[in-house]
């Protein structure tokens, strides 16, 4: 097909950190690479069609997003997350515990719920910036928002933890 | 902002953090890209008596300036390599089945190709060449005898080499070349056999069979002048089979046959949706009311867990309704018609009794009922556009109510109601 060159050079500028959304979509190194680069294909394909060029990153936000939804239909989320890392002492550990456990409890959310979750608390993307990008209200990322924050603090491993607070206005 | 705000922020920052770059960024997205772009959407359509009228995708020979050669042959005096390929101003003659030329009078296109696909009933598919100035390139046009519908081709951009044409369907693979042109076909690297010119093929048209992506089959044209050209054969993969766990496949379709582009269709769902993959769908009813076409049935995307009540109709309108209920009594689809009243369409459940409307929360339910056997018991009613608190009520065969349901919750999808 030969690669447009623009297209080349928005893949070798912006792939590294689009990479660290897919990984945080899909809980895995490889899953990641792979949803990636099947955003990018669409990416490419759609290429021609794309106007705002300055709205590329939004686009294949968006491509990641839907793209993973088959990601999870082929395995369960639990098997997909990758392991915590091994923690070289046990002192430093009381926030790498927690982070396991919260990041474990990322790997069983909804697919819907944990992107919402990665484009407001990774991404910084506004509530209404998230509804834009996923075509919903923002009425919906609003309650999806609130009932992931739940679920994740109903995790066994979180339910006590004062550092797991749910916002104002939020309950179980 | 609260303390698990604060530790998810930390927490996700931390992950991707710990992400290396890829090594080779670019490596796989072309390859990836072709092989999307071979990915044919898929409209199903059910019915067992319905007319069926088949619809393809047509997806354009991949070419590029490496995967094509272009070939003289020893001792041509005058070796014209584009001499033969495909002006879409002046197409070449029509191969094939002959059709009433009236069946393509809406049709903004050239065919160059017509294949009858039911032996039975007069179904075509007309391969050609869309002349619209808006919609230019490779059309597939579905087109069937008795049914007098416009139908919108699919369309794809024409291939920048128009001396070879190729069409993938489901296992089945098309190649148009000029009129005299020889058309071969090699699968597994194996040598290459004659695919015009015999059994249903006419000249310059090939057709075969392919199972699955044969990364070493390709294609081979001989030209009248001597010219052969080579290509790599574009692949058929194998559609998505897992089928959301909601479609509807004990519902008989109902109504006519498909009256609106299912292509269209599932454009028109993935643009409402934002999806980005490939699309199905399937027809549940099919029927006309005052001059509007229209189809409800259910869409759904790869990968998606549930399918949704979707419905379009002649004019191009689409509606996307909610995600469809497990085994649900009653769908509900609405159409503007840019009158006074929106078109309700309520299609109950094969076997269930009549269905009442009531324009509001207090009224009094009346029967739905047109008298036209061709309705197949669904209800069509002309809706208030204003209407927020209307209901439906669902009978048994034995007239026990089974359902009362405000038509919101029938209508109402994620973003809107309809």
């Amino acid at each position: 097909m030969g690669m447009d060159k623009a297209f080349e050079e928005y893949v070798v500028a912006r792939s590294a950190a689009l990479l660290r959304t897919a990984y945080l979509l899909t809980g895995n190194r490889a899953d990641a690479e792979d949803l990636l680069q099947t955003a990018l294909a669409k990416t490419y394909l759609a290429w021609d069609r794309i106007r705002d060029r300055d709205a590329l990153d939004g686009y294949v936000r968006r491509t990641l997003v839907n793209t993973q939804t088959s990601f999870w239909r082929r395995k369960r989320p639990e098997s997909l997350y990758d392991a915590p890392p091994e923690r070289p002492s046990r002192d430093a550990h009381a926030d790498a515990d927690l982070h396991d456990a919260l990041w474990t409890a990322l790997g069983r959310l909804g697919r819907r719920q944990r992107a919402i979750v990665v484009l407001r608390y990774y991404e910084d993307l506004s509530e209404a910036e998230t509804a834009s990008l996923l075509g919903i209200s923002v009425g919906t990322v609003k309650s999806t928002t609130s009932r992931a924050l739940v679920v994740l603090r109903q995790d066994t491993s979180l339910r006590d933890d004062p550092r797991t607070t749910l916002p104002t206005g939020v309950t179980a | 902002m609260s303390p698990i705000d604060d530790e998810l922020r930390a927490l996700l920052s931390s992950r991707a953090g710990r992400v290396d770059p890829a090594p080779d960024p670019l490596g796989g997205i072309e390859n990836r890209a072709r092989g999307l772009r071979r990915r044919r959407i898929v409209s199903s359509v059910s019915g067992a008596a319905a007319v069926v009228v088949a619809v393809a995708v047509a997806v354009p020979l991949l070419v590029s300036g490496s995967g094509s050669t272009a070939v003289r042959q020893p001792g041509d005096p005058s070796p014209t390599p584009d001499s033969v390929a495909l002006d879409p101003q002046a197409p070449w003659a029509v191969r094939g089945e002959q059709i009433e030329p009236h069946l393509l009078d809406d049709c903004e296109c050239s065919p160059l190709y017509v294949r009858k696909t039911s032996p039975d009933l007069a179904d075509y598919q007309v391969y050609g060449i869309s002349t619209s100035s808006t919609r230019p390139g490779l059309a597939t046009i579905p087109t069937s005898v008795g049914n007098l519908v416009k139908h919108t081709p699919a369309v794809t951009p024409l291939p920048d080499d128009l001396r070879v044409l190729t069409w993938v369907e489901p296992q089945r693979l098309i190649v148009v070349a000029a009129p005299d042109a020889l058309v071969e076909y090699s699968s597994e690297g194996n040598g290459f056999q004659q695919i015009s010119d015999v059994g249903q093929a006419p000249k310059g048209v090939g057709i075969v069979p392919i199972a699955a992506e044969d990364p070493n089959d390709s294609i081979r044209v001989t030209e009248a002048d001597g010219t052969v050209v080579t290509e790599p054969a574009p692949d058929w993969t194998p559609p998505f089979t897992g089928t959301p766990v909601n479609v509807l496949d004990t519902w008989v379709h109902r109504g006519d046959a498909q009256t609106v582009s299912g292509p269209d269709l599932i454009q028109a769902y993935e643009r409402a949706t934002g999806k980005t993959g490939h699309g199905s769908y399937r027809s549940l009813y099919d029927g006309t009311h005052n001059g509007l076409r229209f189809t409800i049935g259910q869409a759904w995307d790869d990968g998606e867990a549930a399918a949704h009540t979707v419905a379009f109709d002649s004019s191009g309108t689409f509606f996307l309704g909610p995600e469809t209920p497990r085994d649900p009594w009653v769908l509900g689809a609405v159409f503007a018609t840019g009158g006074a009243r929106d078109l309700l369409v309520l299609l109950p459940r094969p076997g269930a009794g009549r269905i009442g409307y009531s324009p509001d929360a207090a009224s009094a339910f009346g029967d739905v009922a047109s008298g036209r056997s061709d309705l197949d018991a669904v209800g069509l009613v002309d809706r208030d556009p204003r209407a927020q608190q209307d209901r439906v009520q669902v009978h048994r065969g034995d007239d026990s109510i089974i359902l009362t349901e405000g038509i919101a919750k029938l209508t109402c999808g994620d973003k809107e109601c309809g």
